[in-house]
């Protein structure tokens, strides 16, 4: 097996790449920032590993995404450097192979996305680019896997392989990468590459060097170089001569393999944002498409769906597994585990996967159209007054599928305090498992307004997160200020396949979150609302899950849901949010009321049940959201405090609104 | 009355065994019910924080 | 001389100087390959002193108004 690294710039197709030469399926959009982690595939001819990094522009990392992709460089040596080249930006491109040819490995570029250089007028010569730069070019289209059997032809060819050409520098500048070169330990690395990132200020690579050559010797070295350099030129440092020569050698290459017949940029593109992100409609379009998700989600599709679902599980499908138990001889314990316990618990949850799944779909187009760049620079300016940038909003809006990912994400952003802020707020945002709670609740008490009130939880918790940035940013977390760079990619139309695919590995997740740990949970929650300080087959107001919602149910007496149900279902919505429904799923079918929705009617008022859903809205980050904080943060300090302060928002808030809403007259 | 035990027994081992295992995953700071974790085959790569000059001018 | 928000929208202008952009920023704008030398449009200025919405060789990218104004050109 050889080992392939798979590089390339930011959004130029690498990880639709990687599924294709691998047939798995990772996680693809249209925007700078998809892929924050590396992910290690086989290829499909078996003869090599696949490893998937972090796009990046150049090798000094600025973000702790770019960093896994630095790090990965320094400790380990690829047989073979896989880099991917937007044709259709080739210039820039080119600047990474440049430095990928330095690090002296043998070099494979794929040219991605020739179609859309065509459009734009750009012809490129893959054989003479290859001669120019020593390296093999296969010309693909990743996304329709065009070109792929060739790479994988070219990578398994690892005799045959020779060095790429390398960047010969002007005279100051050679002579001090041969001198330090010297110097470097062969156990150290390729050491003409380590020279020269070094000189170029990378510091994952200064890091490095530190600790085989003395540091004050290497300070001093980069400053009479830069000294010696910039003294036969204009530039403001080293980074932008080493860049400069870069940019005079790919000038010289592409002069030799690259023609231009017109220039004409995408109209269409142009023309699209001169709505999306119109001056004043950009926000108001973003919430209308907002709006129209619920709808969808709600309203046209998901509800009605659900709606069946709910019939079918609480009708025939109940019935029927209660006769063949019957017919099979199973004690009451088992058919009430079975019927009470699972049917209610993980049924209850599973009923709302078409909702889920729509809400899924939507997030799939939004990452895949470009539209995610536009929602964030439309968001900037109220970003900025809450001391974040709207490149955070990305994650944010990533975080209303899940949180997990969502914090992932925040590793795109430069800044460190607006990193953490954002790993902080993001659990604020309303995942699908929270969508689970909202469509039981308002498909009881807000028939005739489900999307608008989904959206003002949706729309809460987005204000929240930037009022408490604001706060945060002004006390806890000050510092260094804020920047926002943003590349605003071409919009594409989403294939069906990538959605559809794209779509299903969300939502399965979902899926086997109910089959697996919320079966659990649900199993876990009926033995405690059926055992009791008394015994076994309680009556369920003697039950340990009774004793559990007292305790907490007078905290929640002032928000309006002062009931013990409500408390036993928000201690064990900890775990997921989906056991709320679950919880209270399990408690109304032991207690024989009659269906969840009637019982919940009866417990709840419209007011209590909003007042209710704001606080499984804020109340704490589940646990796997909590998990991935502490590892994102390395801190068990702010991990405790991500819990912390979310808690008492959640309380304030829902008293706050349970309180007015009350002084407004509604009940 | 052995079909009692044997279901009794299947239901509450797997519900157990689900329980362990996402608790410990969620412990371990994997990325436990995360939509991408299937088909993530390295888990999350741990990197340093970047140290970096604030202006190299 | 001029800063590249007052560069009529939709006429190009040539980098001139970059050095008062703050390092972060001009990092990133170097790697996505706008730096002293290079060729740029502005397209869009959004409201209340938000972002612009800059093109150089075909690319797009959102900055904010205030790096904008700290990057100068010389309209062509």
């Amino acid at each position: 097996m050889i080992s392939v690294a798979l590089l390339g710039n930011p959004n130029t197709g690498k990880t639709s790449l990687f599924n294709a030469l691998t047939r798995s399926y990772e996680y693809v959009g249209n925007w700078a920032g998809v892929t924050v982690e590396k992910k290690v595939g086989v290829l499909l001819d078996k003869k090599g590993e696949l490893v998937d990094l972090p796009g990046v522009y150049s090798l000094s990392p600025l973000s702790r995404d770019e960093a896994v992709t630095s790090e990965y460089l320094l400790q380990t040596a690829p047989d073979v450097v896989l880099n991917v080249v937007d044709a259709s930006q080739i210039e820039r491109n080119l600047h990474l192979t440049l430095q990928l040819a330095d690090y002296g490995r043998p070099l494979v570029v794929a040219l991605n996305m020739t179609d859309v250089a065509e459009g734009r007028g750009v012809q490129i010569d893959p054989a003479e680019l290859a001669r120019q730069l020593g390296a093999a070019v296969i010309p693909v289209v990743a996304r329709t896997e065009k070109g792929c059997r060739e790479l994988l032809r070219e990578i398994a060819r690892t005799g045959e392989r020779t060095v790429p050409v390398r960047t010969a520098y002007a005279a100051p500048l050679e002579e001090a990468i041969a001198e330090l070169e010297a110097r470097i330990p062969a156990d150290a690395g390729p050491g003409r590459w380590l020279a020269l990132q070094f000189l170029e200020g990378n510091e994952a690579v200064v890091q490095r060097l530190r600790k085989v050559l003395p540091a004050a010797w290497l300070d001093a070295f980069f400053r009479s170089t830069e000294a010696a350099v910039l003294a036969r030129t204009e530039c403001r440092d080293l980074q932008q001569y080493i860049r400069q020569q870069r940019s005079d050698r790919i000038a010289n290459i592409l002069s030799a393999c690259c023609r231009r017949v017109s220039s004409s940029s995408s109209t269409f593109s142009e023309k699209l944002d001169a709505i999306v992100t119109h001056k004043w409609l950009g926000i108001p379009i973003f919430l209308l498409f907002m709006f129209l998700t619920f709808k969808l989600t709600f309203d046209w599709f998901g509800t009605p769906i659900s709606d069946r679902l709910d019939a079918l599980l609480s009708g025939p499908v109940s019935d029927g597994l209660q006769r063949l138990l019957q017919q099979l001889g199973a004690a009451d314990f088992i058919q009430a585990v079975i019927l009470n316990g699972i049917v209610a618990g993980v049924g209850g949850v599973l009923v709302f996967v078409p909702q889920i799944f729509m809400l899924f779909l939507i997030i799939s187009f939004i990452e895949d159209s470009g539209y995610m760049a536009r929602i964030a620079t439309v968001m900037d300016k109220l970003m900025e007054g809450a001391g974040l940038n709207g490149k955070t909003f990305i994650p944010m809006i990533i975080g209303f599928g899940c949180n997990v990912p969502g914090i992932m994400a925040a590793r795109t952003i430069e800044q460190p305090r607006e990193r953490l802020l954002t790993i902080l707020l993001t659990p604020l945002m309303s995942c699908s498992a929270r969508l689970s709670v909202y469509s039981l609740f308002v498909g009881v008490f807000f028939q005739s307004h489900k999307a608008i009130i989904v959206l003002s939880l949706y729309v809460l918790g987005v204000v929240v997160a930037l009022t408490l940035a604001k706060l945060f940013s002004c006390t806890l977390a000050r510092g260094e200020e804020t920047i926002f760079v943003v590349e605003l990619p071409p919009y594409r139309f989403p294939q069906w396949k990538t959605l559809a695919r794209s779509t299903w590995e969300k939502g399965k997740g979902f899926v086997r979150k109910a089959g697996t740990f919320i079966f659990g949970g649900s199993v876990l929650i009926w033995l405690l609302s059926y055992t009791g300080f008394r015994g076994w087959n309680v009556p369920i107001d003697h039950s340990f899950m009774r004793s559990i919602g007292d305790l907490i149910a007078p905290l929640l007496q002032p928000l309006g849901f002062g009931n013990w149900q409500a408390g036993a279902a928000l201690i064990t919505g900890f775990l997921a949010k989906e056991v709320v429904v679950s919880t209270m799923g399990i408690i109304y079918a032991t207690s024989g009321d009659a269906g969840l929705q009637q019982a919940l009617g009866t417990y709840f008022s419209p007011l209590q049940a909003y007042s209710f859903m704001v606080f499984i809205l804020l109340y704490v980050p589940c646990l796997a959201t909590v998990g991935v904080i502490r590892k994102e943060t390395n801190s068990a300090k702010w991990t405790w405090f991500s819990v912390g302060y979310a808690l008492i928002v959640a309380y304030l808030l829902s008293i706050l609104i349970y309180r007015i809403g009350l002084l407004l007259g509604f009940h | 009355m052995a079909f009692n035990i044997v279901v009794g027994l299947l239901i509450f081992g797997y519900a157990g065994w689900t329980l362990v295992r996402y608790i410990r995953k969620t412990r371990q700071g994997k990325c436990a019910a995360c939509s991408l974790s299937e088909t993530c085959q390295t888990g999350c790569s741990s990197v340093g924080p970047i140290k970096r000059q604030t202006d190299s001018r | 001389m001029m800063p590249l928000t007052q560069l009529q929208r939709g006429s190009r202008g040539k980098v001139t100087d970059m050095a008062s952009v703050s390092f972060m920023v001009r990092r990133r704008l170097s790697d996505l390959g706008v730096t002293e030398g290079s060729i740029v449009s502005v397209r869009k200025m959004l409201p209340f002193g938000g972002p612009c919405t800059i093109e150089s060789n075909g690319q797009w990218i959102a900055i904010r108004r205030k790096e904008a104004q700290a990057v100068r050109v010389l309209a062509l």
